[in-house]
């Protein structure tokens, strides 16, 4: 019992919450001096905790697994009813991760889902222990996926953010494999010496599994529960925060998520190699239980215990080398030489036959497995971004599940009708190779992506730091900008800003990228690296329709109207884009004709039947009535007379002036810089200046190169 | 005063309950009453033998008219409650009054016996890959029914055995 201040015996304290740091590293911002306990201690805990629900999450699936023979004798299921039961389950249980990981944002949500979904799942298995038929089973099994589908995708993540560093963090993986791995070996042997030579039903055995699940899950939830809410008490400096995504309204959704792990080259690797994992670890462990069975006639329990050996020798290989190995790169290509070995010996299962040859096979094949699963795991969480981690893995899951296990079964199986399970399980040499060919790429590519992901969370903290401090933040930045066409690089590292109520130009030769650049900014291209920000916010991924609610408009070159609609019509479509209500839609729509009284007099008539100086006028009215931010007019001259040009410019002025800042792209330099003091002048995909647009007309070498060659007389002029 | 449960014991005590309450009519251990004499490792030719020894109890319930031996091969046992009158099709009932007989039951490989041995033919080839070298591995699974040909409990025990194909 501890002591009060005064002496007296007081209650006893008990460390509930979770140091700052680790709130930190969680994505919680933390302001209150009064955060917590300091403890590595409480860190500790929660690690061990994740991994314990990891470790039985596998312990479950596997043993139900192992066990389906059983109970199809015992319940008189058929076979064709177990294969359906376990075809949804293959199917579910990754399309609930995917959903939880774009669902579930909050990190305190994260760990309550994590204890609830493992809570819940043991007390399925005490329900599966007890269940009266094979039909109740199966809903049972498909109420388990739901529950235990988003334990992966969330733990793991959970599990790297509570170590920094990316060594730290691979360690961190590599032992979650390693646990889950381990469940997995565990199940097979435990059942195997349940319901062998110990001579349990199934019934029994699920009963004392789900038992030690649940008192596994209890001890979890006196950690795991005080540090979700440790996470949601303000008081103790979190805020539940969305992993470090800034404000709700900046946060990507699922989709955004998914399309900004795809475009980083190591991530997309990753995750469709999981697809690999699955393309070999299905029909790897079918054909070894089938070998075991109809070549070598172990009975059932017998060949869950090899299997589980086998798991046990192999995959524990895999999981030293990777915690030997720090590094992720290094760790790849060591385990890339080692899976194409691994590979090889696979071919001899048909070729020598009988115990021995199974042997070896055997454990090789749990080694690739492990590897290829540890290596594609540690290159996600080493260049996703943290806030997309769940995503990135669950998205693995979707590839390892019904693309790869069921793909490889369809694959392998036609290959055993021909040949036998001792060919069916050579075969499975092919996706080995492939994991081995994956892994050196990712060997190759893994330190320029975390690089590249460190030196954007570097930016992303340099910002958060100006914003904090009170130093100006451009209203837009972008940073670093490649894109590409397909194979076709456009734009090579661009950096640009525009202040508020700035007015820019965007000038450069024909093809130097100059639209492209508009369409990242508005979300009509996604850069293949770099980054996009507006109002203190990362845009990068966020959807082009999402960015024109956040204050981004772009006037695309050419005409951008809908022709076969009226004048008013598309003034009213440009309204409805941003919900504006009626009334203010309406003020909107005057305010554009009280500009342009041209288009007031030809307000019923079709977009498409007007001159191009009235569809420039009418597709700048978008901007008098959505009022944006940011206006991103692109070629607004092209192909109109002088005194058009003028009204327009007119207008942009106007625009300019109720302070919308405006970037404008222009073959005409003369139209630009009458128009603005800053400039950019755009080549080859790159930025060659970055200034005042005065002080771009005394750099030759850059308007001799193109057009602009007597720019000066003509701005002089103006 | 009473001591306030703890919420953790509570439900730890809350699930042993239920666990043990369900499981109470549940058997835990695997049923013993039955051992199939070795067939060994050796393929057989059809017709095929099937014997097994019975232990004094489970031989009382035979002999008392409880219990008979349904004797599923290659196929899954009917579930416990299961009739053998279910597997029984519209055209079989059509067909026959006291459909499923023992010779309709028989060619869809289910055999009722109160005996300890059962003679089977007619197996098929059951090798996926048509190997020379694969053998034709079958299976067979005793249960327990009642004199009406019922499904009595979760109990069963079961066997390999291979059929030689190498006769012509």
């Amino acid at each position: 019992m501890s002591t009060s201040a005064n002496g007296q015996p007081g209650p006893v304290t008990r460390r509930r919450r979770v140091d700052p740091e680790t709130l930190a590293r969680l994505g919680v911002r933390l302001d209150s001096e009064d955060a917590t306990v300091a403890s590595r201690n409480d860190q500790d805990r929660l690690r061990r905790a994740l991994l314990a629900l990891l470790l039985m999450r596998d312990v479950w699936l596997l043993a139900m697994l192992m066990l389906a023979g059983d109970i199809g004798a015992a319940l008189g299921t058929s076979p064709v009813g177990v294969g359906f039961a376990a075809v949804l389950h293959v199917m579910l249980a990754p399309a609930i991760a995917f959903a939880g990981a774009a669902r579930v944002r909050r990190a305190d949500l994260r760990l309550m889902v994590l204890l609830g979904g493992s809570l819940v799942g043991g007390l399925l298995l005490v329900l599966t222990a007890v269940a009266p038929g094979s039909g109740t089973l199966m809903l049972l099994g498909l109420a388990m996926a739901i529950a235990l589908g988003p334990l992966d995708s969330l733990a793991v993540p959970m599990l790297a953010e509570l170590d920094d560093g990316e060594a730290a963090s691979s360690t961190v993986v590599a032992h979650a494999w390693g646990h889950r791995l381990g469940g997995g070996a565990t199940a097979l042997v435990v059942t195997g010496l349940l319901t062998g030579p110990l001579g349990l039903t199934w019934r029994a055995a699920v009963a004392l599994l789900a038992v030690v699940g649940l008192a596994v899950s209890a001890w979890g939830a006196t950690v795991i529960w005080p540090a979700a809410r440790s996470l949601k008490d303000p008081s103790a400096g979190g805020d539940g925060g969305d992993g470090g995504d800034g404000d709700d309204a900046g946060a990507l959704h699922g989709f955004e998520r998914v399309r900004q792990v795809m475009l980083i080259a190591s991530a997309r690797r990753a995750v469709t190699g999981f697809g690999l994992i699955g393309l070999f670890g299905a029909p790897y462990v079918v054909y070894v239980l089938a070998v075991l069975e109809r070549d070598l006639g172990l009975a059932f329990a017998t060949r869950g215990l090899v299997l589980g050996l086998f798991v046990l020798v192999g995959a524990g290989g895999a999981v030293v080398v990777a915690l030997r190995m720090p590094q992720s790169a290094a760790h790849a290509a060591t385990s890339g030489r080692l899976v194409a070995f691994s590979a090889l010996t696979l071919l001899l299962a048909p070729v020598v036959g009988g115990n021995v040859g199974m042997v070896l096979p055997g454990v090789a094949g749990a080694f690739v497995l492990a590897s290829g699963a540890i290596v594609a795991a540690r290159a996600i969480v080493a260049v996703a971004p943290q806030a997309s981690r769940p995503m990135a893995l669950a998205m693995a899951a979707l590839f390892m599940g019904p693309v790869g296990v069921l793909g490889g079964l369809l694959l392998v199986s036609s290959i055993d009708r021909r040949f036998g399970p001792g060919a069916a399980l050579a075969t499975c040499a092919g996706p080995a190779w492939l994991i081995a060919r994956t892994a050196a790429a990712l060997a190759a590519h893994l330190d320029h992506d975390i690089e590249r992901s460190s030196a954007s969370q570097r930016d992303e903290a340099e910002l958060v730091v100006r914003k904090r401090t009170g130093q100006h933040v451009p209203m837009l930045t972008c940073h670093g900008v490649d894109f590409s066409y397909g194979q076709l690089q456009v734009l090579f590292g661009v950096d640009f800003s525009v202040d508020d109520g700035e007015i820019v130009a965007l000038l450069g030769t024909n093809g130097a990228g100059k639209s492209t650049l508009l369409r990242v900014i508005s979300g009509l291209g996604l850069p293949s690296s770099g980054r996009v920000h507006f109002g203190g916010s990362d845009i990068t991924y966020l959807d082009a329709e999402r960015r024109v609610m956040r204050g981004i408009t772009q006037i695309p070159g050419g005409r951008a109207v809908f022709g076969p609609m009226s004048v008013v019509d598309n003034l009213r479509v440009f309204g409805h884009a941003v919900g504006r209500d009626p009334a203010a839609l309406e003020r909107g729509i005057d305010a554009t004709f009280t500009a342009f009284p041209r288009l007031h007099e030809r307000r019923n008539q079709l977009a498409s039947t007007l001159s191009g100086g009235e569809q420039q006028m009418l597709a700048l009215g978008k901007a008098l009535i959505i009022k944006p931010r940011l206006l991103l007019i692109d070629e607004l001259s092209l192909g109109l007379a002088p005194i058009i040009v003028g009204q327009l410019l007119d207008m942009v002025r106007e625009i300019n002036g109720q302070g919308t800042a405006v970037v404008l792209v222009e073959q005409s330099v003369n139209v630009a810089l009458s128009l603005v003091d800053h400039a950019y002048f755009m080549e080859k995909g790159a930025i060659r200046f970055d200034g005042r647009a005065a002080d771009l007309l005394d750099r030759r070498d850059l308007l001799r190169s193109v057009f602009l060659e007597g720019a000066d007389q003509g701005v002089a002029g103006s | 005063m009473m001591a306030r449960p703890r919420p953790g014991r509570l439900a730890g005590l809350l699930v042993s309950s239920a666990l043990l309450a369900s499981c109470g009519g549940q058997t835990l251990q695997r049923a013993s009453g039955l051992q199939f004499q070795t067939l060994g490792d050796e393929a057989l030719a059809q017709p095929v033998t099937l014997s097994w020894d019975v232990d004094a109890a489970l031989q009382a319930r035979v002999d008392a008219g409880e219990i008979i031996f349904g004797v599923f091969v290659d196929r899954s046992p009917l579930p416990p409650g299961g009739s053998l009158r279910d597997l029984a099709d519209d055209d079989c009932r059509n067909r026959v009054v006291t459909c499923p007989d023992a010779e309709w039951l028989a060619d869809r490989r289910v055999f009722a016996t109160r005996g300890a041995a059962l003679q089977v033919s007619g197996l098929g080839d059951r090798r996926t890959s048509k190997r020379d070298n694969e053998p034709d591995r079958h299976r067979a699974v005793v249960v327990l029914l009642d004199s009406t040909g019922t499904r009595v409990d979760e109990s069963y025990w079961d066997v390999t055995f291979l059929i030689d194909r190498t006769a012509p």
